[in-house]
């Protein structure tokens, strides 16, 4: 168990490593600077660009650029956004959490869904009703979220208006409601967002549980249980999917790539104000710092929620516990 | 003579139909001069106004500059597809070289080469891109090819790689290196030729991935630039105003049907490959 740790934190740590080198390279290659074109305004002379670049360090060589790069990421210092006017390390702060929340939400929602989805996918293998469950499933991982989003907004938002379009919280009225009252604020606002994040992962990981549990269906204990008189949902609930469980975390570890692509898009629909929608906004005014720390803060998201997922996928379930 | 997988997998009712949509579209991005009703890109006549609903004229309306949104539409299949397949060419290419070298040579190539994947594979793919359209600005529709195929390879790569290291190990493999064979010949013929059926089913993959990366970087603002049609920034230009629906459904709807067909058909292409494997087993 511990060596597993230990290997999974390596692992995760060289490609954090490499992805904050890579993005570095990749973003500074490019021709330009953030100066080269945010400052089009011929009034601004070139002594001024100068002087903008030589603040930021734009001037200086790429190696050096980078090994003060790399320094300041160790103490903890992203940089400053020169497009938002505040240090990176505040903006994040005031981002991530919402994309944690928004990804959150929709990773437990889409699991519990799935899971049903799949489970039940499995005890009817081979009906009619599984076959159209199959077909619809098929549908919802083939629609961009961005679609699945705009759809939701017109129907639920400007259509039935149901719920809120945009926002995290009520602008005009937030501040002063109660804590209750807030609380229920923010889940309005977020039914929207997360539950289009939250139908496509139900749809990837029903696709999995669908497979899990008809590999163990066939199993010696299974048999079993049935043969002792169990009920076919008690052997399909306490022994089948307790048996899925262990790759099913691991799934989820696999899935936070494409959630975190869709909260992008998202985000940007329902103007959630995460982190996607901060680097989206960022790219007009190539702030290199910003954009690189969210490329960062997504990998480390990507590769730590990875290897959590791992770990707790063999505390679940010893037999994963010698595959690596 | 079409694979004798690939015959199999053709055999269903839905991968028939998924191939004729596909091929529709393909017609469409070919013959769009052809086939489009009007000039996707002028105002078509002055009787027209903008933002009409469907009509007889225009089957799918007209949009904010009183553009045919049919025509744009046969206009960005063209668009759309060209960038969606030549990236997956690119990307199936570029995977495959880096799988095979990694899968074959194995050691330390193998070791570098899969840690490298594993670092592009966990940046979620729109996000490395949003960071390089940062990074170099407006893109051209070369550009974006270029993006997307760079964005594309590791999955690939993974599959080959896969596929290669089981196939090194058959009997024929060393019986071929045993008779003398040069390793690069065993690689180029006796290995690769049999990740033909895999790398299909990758391509499938990265064709059912790259459209909807697409369409999402043109909708954020970010991929091709109006006034080149393609079906993402046609709904970004449409998606302001909920009540020209018209702008939004008819290119979602053609996003939709090309990924659920390429889906579909993914989908039979892999059970025929393992059908054929549990054969041979």
């Amino acid at each position: 168990m511990r060596r597993l740790l230990v290997s999974r934190a390596a692992q995760s740590a060289v490609v954090i490593a490499l992805v904050a080198t890579l993005a570095f390279v990749l973003i500074h290659l490019a021709p330009g600077d953030p100066f080269s074109t945010s400052l089009d305004d011929p009034r601004v002379g070139s002594e001024i660009r100068d002087r903008q670049r030589a603040l930021f360090g734009y001037d200086r060589p790429l190696p050096e650029q980078y090994v003060r790069w790399v320094g300041n990421l160790a103490r903890g210092e992203l940089g400053y956004s020169h497009t938002l006017g505040s240090p990176v390390a505040e903006v994040l702060r005031d981002t991530v959490p919402h994309t944690l929340l928004l990804m959150g939400t929709a990773l437990v929602l889409g699991l519990i869904g799935g899971v049903a989805l799949g489970t039940w996918q499995a005890s009817r293998r081979g009906s009619v009703a599984e076959h159209a469950a199959g077909a619809a499933i098929l549908f919802a991982l083939s629609v961009p979220e961005f679609l699945l989003a705009l759809g939701a907004l017109a129907l639920f938002a400007i259509h039935l208006r149901w719920l809120p379009v945009s926002g995290m919280v009520d602008p005009a009225m937030h501040d002063s409601m109660g804590l209750v009252r807030r609380v229920a604020d923010v889940v309005r606002h977020l039914a929207l967002p997360a539950g289009t994040l939250a139908l496509v992962t139900a749809a990837g990981v029903s696709r999995y549980q669908r497979t899990a549990v008809l590999a163990v269906l066939p199993e010696d204990f299974l048999r079993s249980a049935r043969a002792k008189g169990a009920r076919r949902s008690v052997v399909l609930v306490r022994h089948a999917l307790r048996n899925a469980l262990g790759p099913l975390i691991a799934i989820c570890g696999l899935l936070l790539p494409a959630l975190l692509g869709g909260a992008v898009v998202v985000e940007r629909i329902f103007a959630w104000p995460g982190m996607g929608r901060m680097m989206v906004d960022a790219v007009g005014g190539r702030d290199y710092p910003l954009v690189l720390a969210g490329v960062l803060a997504g990998s480390v998201l990507v590769a730590v929620g990875g290897a959590a997922a791992d770990v707790l996928a063999s505390l679940a379930d010893p037999r994963l516990r010698n595959r690596t | 003579m079409a694979p004798l997988f690939a015959r199999r997998a053709l055999r269903s009712t839905g991968a028939r139909m998924a191939v004729g949509i596909l091929a529709l579209f393909v017609l469409c991005a070919v013959a769009a001069k052809q086939l489009a009703p009007y000039d996707p890109r002028v105002q078509p006549a002055a009787d027209t106004g903008k933002n009409q609903p469907p009509s007889r004229a225009h089957p799918f309306g007209t949009d904010g500059a009183s553009r045919d949104v049919l025509s744009r539409l046969i206009y960005g299949a063209r668009v759309s597809l060209g960038v969606a397949g030549s990236s997956v060419l690119l990307a199936v290419t570029v995977g495959a070289l880096v799988g095979a070298l990694a899968g074959f040579a194995g050691g330390w190539v193998d070791a570098a080469a899969m840690r490298l994947v594993d670092a592009v594979l966990s940046v979620p793919r729109l996000l490395l891109l949003i960071a390089l359209v940062a990074s170099v600005g407006p893109l051209s529709i070369g550009g974006i090819i270029l993006l997307l195929g760079l964005t594309g390879w590791p999955v690939t790569s993974r599959i080959v790689r896969a596929e290669v290291r089981t196939l090194r190990e058959r009997e024929y493999v060393h019986a071929a290196r045993a008779t003398g064979v040069p390793e690069w010949r065993i690689l180029a013929a006796h290995v690769l030729p049999g990740v033909i059926p895999q790398l299909i089913v990758a391509a499938t993959l990265a064709l059912a991935s790259v459209i909807p990366t697409e369409a999402s970087l043109s909708y954020l603002g970010l991929g091709l630039r109006p006034p080149t049609p393609s079906w993402g920034n046609m709904i970004l230009e449409g998606s302001d105003d909920p009540r020209t629906w018209w702008l939004v459904l008819f290119p979602g709807l053609a996003i939709v049907a090309t990924v659920l067909s390429v889906n579909a058909l993914g989908d039979r292409l892999r059970e025929a490959i393992d059908a054929r494997q549990y054969q041979r087993r």
